[in-house]
């Protein structure tokens, strides 16, 4: 009821509001473009872009994150840009907790991150938390589907994720700094700092947040008692609950450093620091007081890449080494009943990971590129529970490492000013164990200039090797693993078209099929039963359409409309029988895949305002592999308005953002709680140097 | 006009937005009126644990009679979950008592409506299995905690604890109870190796036995003796130590193992049960294994076996012997309970929830 009210209440102040604004503009526009995260950081606005494909893109599936989108206000992570601005699945434990990708109908482990060339996944799991990426760190993010990222990397049977920052652009200095207060005490602020210079130029940013966290929320899993004096019930109720022993704190420290080396040369060097306290909150099934326990996570990590670029004339020269350590702490103490704390866990982990790259691109002509890619990694960690010792003494853990080294080279072709080809062909090798050779194909064709209609195709094999938990961790590291395999298939294509010079239309489809063998799960398996240990279990057959839409319309003066839609039917289906006939899940979806996902952006500016909706739709995920349990599907809706003001010697931006709009329900993960109806407002400063 | 025709495209969409928005439907919180009651002497409660960190753990009841199986009653019948991982079940004075070790609450309910009578959550830590001294006081077993709770079943309250001396430092829990007269009988399974006898008239542990590795199951027989089974800590790093798996028998006067019989390593060996003469044992290693007790070996061959079944937990029927086994598949999906004669014979199977990890008659 409830819930109904607050819908409709919501609901109205949106009509008013849009209202308001409609009307407003029938009688004070005057030209200009407003858009609060373009005036803080004087980010590209909004823009389809279309017309000819650079050869190094040809035949290639993938999705570009608008940098508006980015830099949509500081408190924004990349898990939830994904949720909002692609149709790929964010698994999120609640807010600011572990979240994890979907792609493609694969596990979070076949997605491999980058960040400026260098691979961040963990080596210990994997996988990415995209909840510990702020979207406003970066310039750009780009996803490489399926077949793509084999010319990114390897191992991505998902895809890539490939994230960037930049050095400033401008020559001059620059200074912003924003202030974000919200509620449960959330408190986001970020500091940027910059200088440009002709052959020098620095950029430091900061981002700090935090919050108390602890939202309200009905407790529907659970139920209060009330008893009369002879201990019958006489009432239950669902309580009231707040989200306990949530609170985070977030540092990031972002510093870039460029300098030219002569005529042709670029040296780079980017730094990024983590330092991040959670803890972690119960379940909504949990009775115990959280007073009773600790549970909380540490994680202080620190990447750099260095980097030098050499560009002549049709050749392209990059030479980096990258760094990432991490010092990854997990805690989980409870109450001895003596007001003392036992610690039960106390995961320390500590991963080191060098990484050397070299690539190289040279044009013959205009319709040959090659490029070639050597890269040499070298991984270690030692990760051990410092609160329980083995029978000798020592902490239960491992220290393991694995040096990794990757080559490939890849020829594209534009074979008619129509049609282009692309093969890639990519070894790996870790630990003295090769891969089997990985070749990727593309191909693309242009069917209309008019509306720039291309067809694309693209296949590929992949593989993964297993993570170095799945090796060796303590107890249930299984050396015995096998990597993972697969093969994959897509054919899509693209268009775009620009309607009167004031709509610009960018559609983009496909459909994409592949099969992975040797899928390794975690689960109590033969002798081990009393712990679980990964094992090569299944073979799974992911495929599904995707579609987007992209249109920008200026439909009256001063006046803007920039649209992002995307939509994504994924089975993901267990195509392994295991030999039990009490085992249901062969022909099923997997677990905590959504089959459909859908999100919606609407921007709308008006001079000095912009109003921005956001809208994205999962449906049911299921959460047992015989698809007999599942969470409901949800919508959910933010609303955010900027309002620039311009002065003389610095620009000031206010903005407000409603998160869960119709204060929906909802939970991403099963007994993980998520938060109604909030708020964050925003105050950007940002002063004016001279600039040239 | 232009203007006019977009300002009702974006009044429709967000009126269609608002439709959508109330589309998100939950079917939890309400209570079923019409959940089929079980009928006592014929029914078979089943709870199933759900994956840990779930929170999906549900009840489920057969009828050995009609053959028909009613599942997630708890939730039905209650408009709640049942929690994160359902340990254990008892039955005791016409109330069903089901521990949930990871929502660290025990609930009691009515079984003939699967209603909820009352909850005991303040003051326990991950109970295991309650075990009832009197009307009026009870024990609770416990994980990552080093002390048996006393609760007193009629207000629903912890009002003491025993101090078992175990260390926690690597992590402890005291497990299954057998109440022998005015001893109590219980096993320390995690990273442990110890049986307790606590005197339930003073709450004191008044004598320890040391046991394998593990001591997961323990059972008492016609002659008085314990057996216990010890899964022997399951890989090298193990704190406890790390051996082959064994079924021991205890001498509970001696306070000592006298007898050993050890499986091979590598085995998993769980779920001790013993027939209602006492005489004969069950437990699961791979399949079904029986013996007597009198048995100077263990035995080779399974009594009962199914072609790629990942067996979890047995009963034997205290009327007539049969046997059901469950089948968890791959943990996270429904599992399967089948039902066999006390020669092994299959008679029915049947799904229930994830993970069904323990039985209980009515």
């Amino acid at each position: 009821m409830c819930g109904i009210f607050m819908n409709s209440v919501a609901a109205g102040l949106l009509s008013a509001a849009m209202y308001g604004v409609f009307v407003g503009a029938e009688d004070t526009s005057k030209g200009g473009v407003s858009r609060l995260a373009q005036m803080r950081n004087d980010t590209i606005p909004e823009a389809v872009v279309h017309g000819g494909r650079p050869l190094v893109d040809a035949g290639i599936f993938k999705t570009g994150i608008d940098s508006s989108a980015l830099k949509e206000n500081i408190s924004t992570s990349v898990a939830e840009l994904l949720s909002y601005n692609t149709s790929v699945f964010i698994r999120q434990s609640g807010r600011a907790s572990l979240s994890t990708i979907s792609l493609r109908g694969t596990s979070p482990s076949h997605t491999k991150t980058l960040w400026n060339g260098m691979k961040i996944d963990s080596p210990m799991l994997g996988m990415t938390d995209f909840s510990m990426i702020p979207a406003f760190l970066m310039d750009s993010a780009t996803i490489f589907e399926g077949a793509s990222s084999v010319q990114e990397t390897s191992g991505g049977l998902g895809g890539a994720i490939l994230l960037e920052t930049r050095l400033p652009e401008n020559e001059g200095f620059g200074l912003g700094y924003i202030q974000g207060l919200g509620s449960w005490l959330t408190a986001d602020e970020f500091l940027k700092i910059s200088y440009g210079g002709k052959r020098f130029s620095t950029s430091t940013g900061v981002i700090l947040s935090t919050s108390r966290n602890n939202f309200r929320f009905i407790n529907m899993d659970k139920k209060e008692i009330a008893y009369d004096e002879n201990m019958q019930i006489v009432d239950s109720w669902h309580p009231v609950e707040r989200n306990e022993n949530g609170e985070y704190r977030d540092l990031h420290i972002m510093q870039e450093l460029g300098w030219k080396t002569g005529r042709r040369g670029r040296a780079r060097l980017s730094a990024w620091y983590l330092d991040s306290w959670r803890e972690l909150p119960p379940m909504t099934v949990n009775y115990g007081s959280p007073e009773d326990y600790i549970n909380e996570q540490r994680e202080k990590t620190l990447r750099a890449v260095l980097s030098w670029t050499g560009n002549w004339d049709a050749c392209h020269l990059r030479i980096q080494a990258g760094w990432a350590g991490t010092y990854l702490a997990y805690d989980y103490a409870v109450d001895n009943g003596t007001g003392r704390m036992d610690s039960m866990t106390a995961s320390r982990s500590r991963t080191g990971s060098l990484q050397m790259k070299a690539e190289m691109s040279r044009y013959f002509g205009d319709r040959w590129l090659l490029t070639a890619m050597a890269e040499g990694r070298r991984e270690h960690i030692r990760s051990a529970d410092e609160s329980a010792l083995t029978a000798d003494g020592t902490p239960q853990g491992y220290d393991a490492a694995r040096t990794g080294i990757s080559v490939a080279a890849s020829v594209k072709w534009k074979a008619t000013d129509s049609f282009s080809l692309s093969l890639t062909l990519r070894e790996d090798m870790e630990d003295k164990v090769f891969s089997p050779p990985v070749p990727a194909f593309n191909a693309e064709y242009l069917v209309w200039s008019n509306w720039d209609f291309r067809i694309k195709a693209a296949a590929s094999l992949n593989h993964r090797f297993p993570t170095l938990n799945d090796l060796y961790f303590q107890p249930g590291g299984n050396p015995d693993l096998r990597p993972e395999s697969g093969i994959s298939y897509d054919i899509g294509y693209s268009l775009s078209r620009t309607f009167l010079n004031c709509l610009d239309i960018f559609a983009e489809g496909g459909w994409s099929d592949s099969y992975i063998k040797d899928w390794i799960a975690w689960m109590p398996e033969g002798a081990k039963k009393n712990f679980w240990t990964p094992v090569n279990v299944m073979t799974v057959h992911a495929y599904g359409i995707g579609q987007s839409l992209k249109a920008g319309w200026t439909f009256a003066k001063d006046w803007e409309l920039g649209l992002n839609g995307n939509f994504r039917w994924s089975p993901s289906i267990d195509s392994s029988r295991s030999g039990n006939s009490a085992d249901k899940s062969f022909g099923k979806q997997l677990p905590y895949i959504p089959e459909f996902a859908a999100s919606f952006t609407a921007r709308l500016s008006f001079r000095e305002w912009s109003v921005l909706w956001k809208w994205c739709w999962y449906s049911r995920r299921f959460t047992a592999s015989d698809n007999s349990e599942s969470v409901p599907p949800y919508i959910m809706n933010d609303l955010s308005l900027d309002r620039r003001i311009k002065f003389r010697k610095l620009d000031l931006a206010v903005g407000a953002e409603i998160r869960n709009l119709f204060d929906e329900r909802y939970v991403s993960v099963i007994s993980r709680p998520m938060p109604g109806i909030n708020f964050e407002i925003f105050l950007s400063v940002t002063p004016h140097f001279s600039r040239k | 006009m232009i203007q006019h025709t977009f300002k009702k495209s974006i009044a429709a969409a967000f009126g269609c937005l608002a439709v959508l928005s109330g589309c998100m439907k939950w079917n939890d919180g309400n209570e079923e009126t019409a959940v089929t009651s079980p009928k006592e002497g014929t029914t078979l409660f089943i709870a199933c644990e759900g994956q840990y960190q779930y929170g999906n753990a549900s009840l489920s009841w057969y009828d050995t009679g009609s053959r028909t199986v009613e599942n997630d009653v708890f939730r039905r019948a209650n408009g709640q979950k049942l929690g994160d991982v359902a340990q254990s079940m008892t039955l005791e004075n016409g109330t069903l008592w089901i521990t949930v070790t990871n929502s660290n609450v025990v609930f009691a309910t009515d079984p003939a409506t699967c209603k909820l009578k009352g909850q005991i959550a303040e003051g326990l830590s991950q109970p295991r299995e309650i075990r009832f001294i009197s009307e009026e006081k009870a024990y609770v077993s416990q994980m990552n905690d080093p002390r048996i709770a006393i609760v007193n079943p009629s207000t629903f309250s912890v009002t003491g604890y025993i101090d078992t001396g175990m260390d926690n430092a690597d992590g402890c829990s005291t497990e299954q109870m057998i109440l022998m007269g005015t001893d109590l009988i219980v096993n320390c399974y995690s990273f442990q190796k110890e049986i307790l006898i606590i005197d339930t008239r003073t709450d004191e542990v008044t004598g320890r036995i040391e046991t394998g590795v593990q001591p997961c199951s323990i059972r008492l027989d016609k002659d008085g003796k314990l057996w216990v089974l010890t899964d022997g800590g399951g890989w090298s790093g193990n704190p406890a130590g790390y051996e082959a798996p064994a079924l021991s028998r205890a001498n509970l006067e001696k306070l000592s193992i006298e007898k050993r019989m050890d499986f091979p390593e590598g085995s998993y060996v769980s779920s001790l049960q013993m027939n209602t003469a006492g005489d004969s044992l069950f437990f699961l290693n791979g399949g079904v294994m029986a013996m007597s007790i009198y048995d100077e070996t263990l035995p080779e061959k399974a009594v009962i076996s199914v072609e790629g079944a990942n067996f979890y937990d047995m009963t034997v029927c205290p009327e007539n012997s049969e046997i059901y086994v469950s089948d968890a598949a791959d943990y996270q999906q429904a599992g399967t309970v089948y039902r066999f004669s006390s020669k092994g014979e299959q008679r029915d199977r049947f799904e229930v929830g994830v993970c069904p990890g323990a039985f209980c008659w009515y």
